[in-house]
């Protein structure tokens, strides 16, 4: 059947403008199941390697200060195989090169013996010799961000002296994949890290020589998770413990594991809807195809071809673009994923894990697109195989169509052009919808992604002008007493200076249990307030605690009930709150109570931190001053905060939504391009009638484009219905602790989407208008097709 | 009603009709020739045509496949053009006319039928016929149409306005496309074969649609056809073969097409 290969290549040069569409459209899906398949498995594995090799811990707790003995206890209990315990705290570093102080998470490290979990992958250098009291090592990302290498050194205020420390490694630690601050938004590696001295100076840093104050266990196979975790709240109970827990509610796992999940999400989610409207626009173009040929094809019948051969010959038509798409997806896949490997080598840190492509993901992609092509030409193959010699040889009779009651009502205010469209969208509802969904799919990608943008801002300016409006707010290590307000004050440059009163606290409620702060709002015009997530500043409540949503909804609280707070400072014990209020807010997690309400709790007026308002021109001095306070656990700066934030939103989301802004334009520009052919394809005749009537080619366009206009007009709403919908799935599942994800779709959102689609609807226009200009005339008097 | 020296009332308009010698012609076409070339080869479609077409006539334009009956009457009515030679319509010079001006042409004065009907399927029988009306809204230079329903039964279609072309047959479809083409009241009617897909009785009917059209609205008529039988029904018959006029015919006692016979 060599001709008929012929007849086939030139069918498909006849078509190559739709069967390119088609392929853009597959190669999106592919693209997308490439690019994430990939990412999801490359990160999983590499979670799950690197937790194996480093021997990352399984359950983790921290106290005020337990013994030795108590180390040993915890080894004993049945489930643990193994534990590791540390001194471990945050502390202000003077980093050289980097003007304000930077906060570390100090780790304590042996030195006489290798580590049994959490063990260090040295990227640089080597481990603490023994006995070195000025060595450390410091986190490759915290390293990397402040150009610091092996031989460099940096200075702390431990255990109230001035003390210089050699670098003499990079680090890294399954502990810390995503090394972030706690109730920080992003990570911010020049100002956040992870410094490790010897276990001693640790210790001494927080005043617990010869104890410890942080354990992780790795369970033994088998072991409960859940009855260990209880077993070792029990042991420790009396060294003041916040509760242990799992992985879980590890940070920096929990942070690694959403966005594995995500990935796995997506790379269903997207090639679905990619491959499902790449089908439907298979279905389209083949139909018109077969329709087109049946004089042909009933002919080639009677001349004895066989139904297996006209079906391969048709099958094949499908499987180009499809097959098309599929390798021009998977290089496009492969080369997203390498990006996207270079995006997440920025957040997720792993020891030599490079990321590679995976033949296997490549392999299920070309099986995906298979089904897809399969289903795009069922009905077409269906029609070859029915279809009649002799039925064929006659010409197609005129499109059916016929009065009905919703016809003739929806006609009744129409000219006939107006009737013509509106028959022509009631005469094949079905394809109507899907051009109309498939449209809807591109615009809801676009609201979905411009949405994420959008709703980042919003926290931005909630989180960053309405709540925090300090310039430094400095954290302590241990609650002070009011007097540490006016020494503040004290210092050079600074103009206001505000008690930030937070406690950490664990919440308990009917079984259920949730770690917070319990705050205290300053009086107006404070510099850091309580807002709710639509920016309504909160006012103090008078009685009973104001309670962010996420923890009522966490401990299934209702206005009036009762919560118990175990406070982890001060003076740990279990006090009762009345829960006033609920504060719809996004950031972070707490409990805010009037001023006397803390005293009462606290047994005294604690200050645990304080935020400064500070004049630019001091803020150097201030800096030298911060870093060099003992006491001072951490130190963040808003200014340095907020560009780190927008250099972050501009990396990673920039690319997301440029990358998504393309793929829903092609997926709208198939569907619209394929509809504005098929529609000339299948009325071409009828418009060439209507300009030898006497027609102009304005009035023959807008005939052609009214059907388009009306499904284009249609999709809009229905795709920003879609993407809300999505973009309230979204808000569902990135709803953690850290951040909630504002439900917010602007004007930025809608018009983005609008735009697009009006872009790709302009664009079939001028194709369009540009084909009816070159109508043959003379040759719709002659023959038919 | 008798088409002789007398004035038809229709619609409200009065058509003096003229009998005879003097009518007016309409059409002027000298030397054209029409030239089309594919690839090296070049195909001489009309070899030098001279035609003259006066109002009301009915003529029949006869020849075998391939003689260019097609490209003249493109070119008559304004879709094609000559590769030289003029045409003038009246005061229009078709030949320099640009596509634009040539649309607006076909919009004012000329009315088409196909030989394949060419209706709007997602458009009743009336729609198809109002649509050719909804044309001349807004059109300074239009006529008063007629109206649609009117047309349709001077086809005797009357009786079937609400029906869509798929409830039609092939005649009863190449009807309503006559309706269609003259209910603006064209000053030419072109008609490309327009029983050719058709049976014999139902071309007759087709046939005797156009002749009434003719007669009853004054129509200059021109059909082209390969079947010698429909010239018995014509004022005047013209022969082409290979691109050249071969013979002309004037009929002075033209038959009724249900006396046709072929
Ligand atoms: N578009 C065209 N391209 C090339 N040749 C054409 C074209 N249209 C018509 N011809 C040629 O011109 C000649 C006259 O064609 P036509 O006017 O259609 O004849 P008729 O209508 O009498 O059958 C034929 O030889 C035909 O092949
Ligand atoms: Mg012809």
């Amino acid at each position: 059947m060599r001709l008929l290969d012929r007849k086939a290549r030139r069918d498909l040069w006849h078509l190559r403008g739709p069967v390119l569409a088609i392929a853009l459209v597959v190669a999106c899906g592919i693209a997308s199941w490439v690019a994430l398949r990939s990412m999801y498995h490359h990160l999983r594995a590499a979670q799950a390697t690197y937790y194996r090799a480093y021997r990352f811990g399984d359950a983790f707790v921290q106290v005020r200060r337990a013994p030795a003995e108590a180390a040993r206890a915890l080894a004993a209990l049945p489930g643990v195989a193994a534990v590791e315990t540390r001194a471990v705290g945050q502390v202000v570093l003077d980093v050289p090169g980097l003007a304000e102080p930077a906060t570390v998470r100090l780790v304590g490290l042996p030195t006489d013996r290798a580590l049994t979990l959490n063990r260090l992958a040295v990227r640089r250098g080597r481990l603490l010799a023994a006995g070195a009291s000025d060595e450390a090592l410091l986190s490759e990302g915290f390293a990397e961000a402040n150009g610091l290498v092996v031989g460099d050194s940096v200075g702390a205020v431990l255990g109230g002296r001035w003390r210089s420390l050699r670098v003499v490694g990079i680090a890294l630690t399954p502990e810390a994949v995503y090394e972030i601050r706690p109730g920080d938004l992003f990570p911010d590696n020049r100002r956040y890290g992870t410094l490790w001295t010897d276990a001693a100076t640790a210790e001494a840093a927080f005043g617990l020589a010869g104890a410890w104050n942080d354990a992780s266990l790795a369970l033994a196979p088998g072991a409960s998770e859940p009855a260990v975790l209880a077993a070792v709240d029990r042991l420790l109970a009396r060294y003041g413990t916040a509760g242990a827990y799992g992985r879980s509610r590890h940070v920096s796992h929990r942070f690694l594991s959403d966005e594995i999940e995500e990935n796995r999400t997506y790379s269903r989610l997207l090639p679905a809807v990619f491959l499902g409207v790449a089908a439907f626009l298979l279905h389209l173009v083949l139909g018109r195809l077969v329709a087109s040929q049946r004089e042909q094809l009933g002919m080639l019948k009677a001349y004895g071809a066989s139904d297996a051969t006209l079906i391969r010959h048709v099958a094949w038509l499908a499987a180009v673009p499809a097959l098309l798409g599929a390798a021009l997806g998977v290089g496009f896949g492969i080369w997203a994923a390498y990006g996207f490997a270079g995006i997440y080598a920025e957040f997720f840190r792993f020891p030599g894990i490079a990321f590679a492509p995976r033949y296997g993901v490549v392999a299920t992609a070309v099986l995906v697109t298979l089904p897809a092509a399969a289903a795009g030409g069922l009905a077409a193959l269906r029609r070859v195989a029915r279809l009649a010699p002799a039925e064929a040889m006659r010409p197609e009779p005129p499109t059916r169509f016929a009065h009905a009651r919703l016809e003739r009502w929806l006609t009744a205010p129409f000219g006939a052009v107006g009737r013509m469209t509106v028959r022509g969208l009631l005469r094949r509802p079905l394809r109507a919808a899907a051009a109309t969904l498939g449209m809807a799919l591109g615009v809801s990608l676009v609201v979905v992604g411009t949405f994420t943008y959008e709703a980042i801002g919003w926290m931005r300016r909630v989180q960053f002008t309405l709540a925090m409006r300090d310039d430094i707010a400095v954290q302590f290590e241990s609650p002070q007493g009011e007097a540490v307000l006016a020494e503040m004050r004290r210092l050079p440059g600074v103009l206001a200076a505000e008690p930030v009163r937070a406690v950490a606290a664990r919440l308990l409620h009917d079984g259920r249990v949730r770690d917070a702060a319990v705050m205290v709002p300053a009086p107006e015009p404070a510099l850091r307030r309580a807002v709710d997530r639509r920016g309504r500043v909160l006012p103090a409540p008078t009685s009973g605690a104001l309670v962010s949503r996420w923890i009522v909804d966490a401990l299934a609280l209702r206005q009036g009930d009762t919560l118990r707070a175990a406070l982890l400072v001060g003076r740990r014990d279990t006090v009762s709150l009345r829960v006033a209020e609920t504060v719809d807010d996004l950031i972070g997690a707490g409990v805010w109570v009037a001023d006397a309400e803390y005293r009462a709790l606290l047994g005294g007026d604690l200050v645990t931190g304080v935020a400064l308002r500070v004049d630019p021109a001091a803020r150097g001095a201030i800096y030298a001053r911060l870093k060099r306070l003992p006491d001072v656990q951490s130190v963040a700066v808003r200014g340095a905060t907020l560009e780190n934030f927008d250099g972050l939103v501009e990396r990673s989301f920039g690319v997301t939504l440029l990358m998504l802004g393309a793929f829903a334009g092609a997926l709208m520009l198939g569907v619209v391009y394929n509809t504005v052919r098929l529609a000339l394809a299948e009325r071409g005749r009828e418009l060439a009638s209507l300009r030898v009537l006497g027609f102009t080619h304005p009035e023959v366009a807008r005939i052609l484009l009214g059907e388009q206009a009306v499904l284009a007009t249609a999709a809009l709403p229905v795709g920003i219905g879609l993407g809300a919908l999505m973009a309230w799935g979204l808000v569902q599942a990135a709803s953690r602790e850290a951040f909630r994800l504002p439900f917010v779709l602007g004007w930025p959102t809608m018009s983005r989407a609008a735009m697009l689609l009006l872009g790709t609807f302009l664009a079939a226009a001028i194709l369009a208008w540009v084909r009816l200009g070159r109508l043959d005339l003379v040759a719709v008097l002659k023959t038919r097709e | 009603m008798s088409r002789r020296g007398a004035a038809v009332q229709l619609g409200g308009d009065t058509f003096p009709l003229e009998v005879g010698v003097a009518k007016r012609t309409v059409f002027h076409a000298r030397g054209l020739t029409r030239t089309y070339r594919v690839g090296d080869v070049e195909v001489q479609a009309l070899r030098g045509i001279d035609l003259e077409l006066a109002a009301g006539e009915f003529v029949v334009i006869l020849g075998p496949s391939g003689s260019g009956k097609s490209t003249l009457l493109n070119i008559l009515g304004g879709l094609d053009a000559p590769t030289s030679g003029t045409v003038r319509f009246e005061d229009h010079d078709l030949t320099g006319a640009d596509a634009r001006a040539l649309t607006q042409y076909r919009r004012e004065h000329v009315g088409f039928v196909f030989q394949f009907y060419n209706l709007i399927p997602s458009l009743t029988a009336l729609e198809n016929v109002a649509l050719a009306t909804e044309l001349a809204h807004g059109d300074p230079h239009a006529r008063a149409a007629q109206d649609p329903a009117e047309a349709l039964r001077l086809v005797g279609m009357g009786d079937r306005l609400d029906h869509f072309p798929s409830q039609l047959s092939g005649g009863e479809q190449q009807r309503v496309a006559i309706a269609r083409a003259v209910v603006k009241k064209p000053d030419v009617l072109l008609c490309d074969e327009p029983t050719g897909a058709l049976d014999f009785e139902t071309g007759k009917l087709v046939l005797d649609a156009l002749r009434r059209a003719n007669r009853e609205l004054g129509t200059l008529t021109v059909v082209i056809t390969h079947n010698a039988g429909i010239s018995a029904m014509a004022d005047r018959t013209l022969r082409l073969r290979s691109g050249r006029i071969v013979d002309e015919s004037r009929n002075a006692s033209p038959v009724e097409p249900a006396a046709l016979n072929w």
